[in-house]
């Protein structure tokens, strides 16, 4: 299976933990309490995370708290909004295109 | 399917079919997209273009139509020669009283390599901003 920061937030559960993290470090069992669904179901989702980069988990005493790593976070917002931008300037280019034309046919007739 | 689409929606002074004809003509496409050996609405028909920052790598693009219902939608596939992943661009076409609303969606980002050097945001991701902030500005200003 993929393990990379897409696989991390692909499950909604998984994006609302690193909702909850990355405001506050928090145990285990504080994370598994915010959830409806069981412990072993969160501890597969936090392992998921932390092995993608998206969290990680530090021994304090007794407790392992669970700390949001949001740069790796980063990498998949600016992969995307690189395409965005790409995008939105290839539809500019395109207005301008068919404007363009708007003009030429106002001006000369169209031999076609 | 895919976890971060690019969905982008313009509405442009135009009837659908001046539009279909800008997105799927290879004279009108090199004006404003790439400029294509050939290009057919057709599904399976398969095109390529490199692309890249200025002076840069020059990444070749494959193409493959995958759906055509014409003047409404065009999907393409939209991959890269030599890496993993791929990805799928679609334009679909409303008619809104003379004028055409245009949706564009990218799915499939997400399965190119960005773990690959070559696709490391500072190589890529700045190779394309300069292809559409210099060049375009050219394009725009000459």
């Amino acid at each position: 299976m993929r393990r990379d920061v897409f696989q991390a937030i692909a499950d909604p559960t998984r994006r609302d933990i690193i909702n909850l993290l990355a405001a506050k470090a928090l145990n285990l069992n504080t994370v598994a309490g915010n959830f409806p669904i069981s412990r072993p179901a969160i501890s597969k989702h936090i392992k998921i995370l932390t092995e993608c980069g998206l969290i990680v988990i530090r021994q304090q005493g007794r407790e392992r708290y669970c700390e949001a790593n949001l740069a790796t976070l980063n990498q998949v917002a600016a992969w995307v909004e690189q395409y965005r931008s790409f995008w939105s300037s290839k539809l500019d280019a395109l207005e301008l295109h068919l404007n363009k034309e708007e003009q030429t046919n106002h001006n000369i007739q169209p031999k076609k | 399917m895919d976890n971060q689409p690019i969905i982008i929606e313009r509405v442009f002074d135009a009837p659908v079919s001046k539009v279909w004809n800008a997105i799927t003509d290879k004279g009108e496409m090199k004006s404003w997209y790439f400029d294509l050996a050939e290009f057919r609405p057709e599904t399976g028909f398969k095109f390529e273009f490199t692309g890249g920052p200025d002076g840069g790598k020059q990444y070749l693009h494959l193409c493959e139509v995958t759906e055509v219902i014409p003047g409404k939608k065009l999907t393409y596939s939209w991959r890269y020669d030599g890496y993993a992943g791929i990805s799928f661009v679609t334009f679909e076409l409303v008619e809104q009283e003379n004028k055409t609303l245009l949706r564009l969606t990218h799915t499939g980002i997400d399965t190119f390599p960005i773990d690959n050097p070559d696709f490391a945001i500072g190589n890529f991701a700045e190779g394309w901003n300069h292809i559409i902030n210099i060049s375009l500005k050219q394009y725009l200003e000459g």
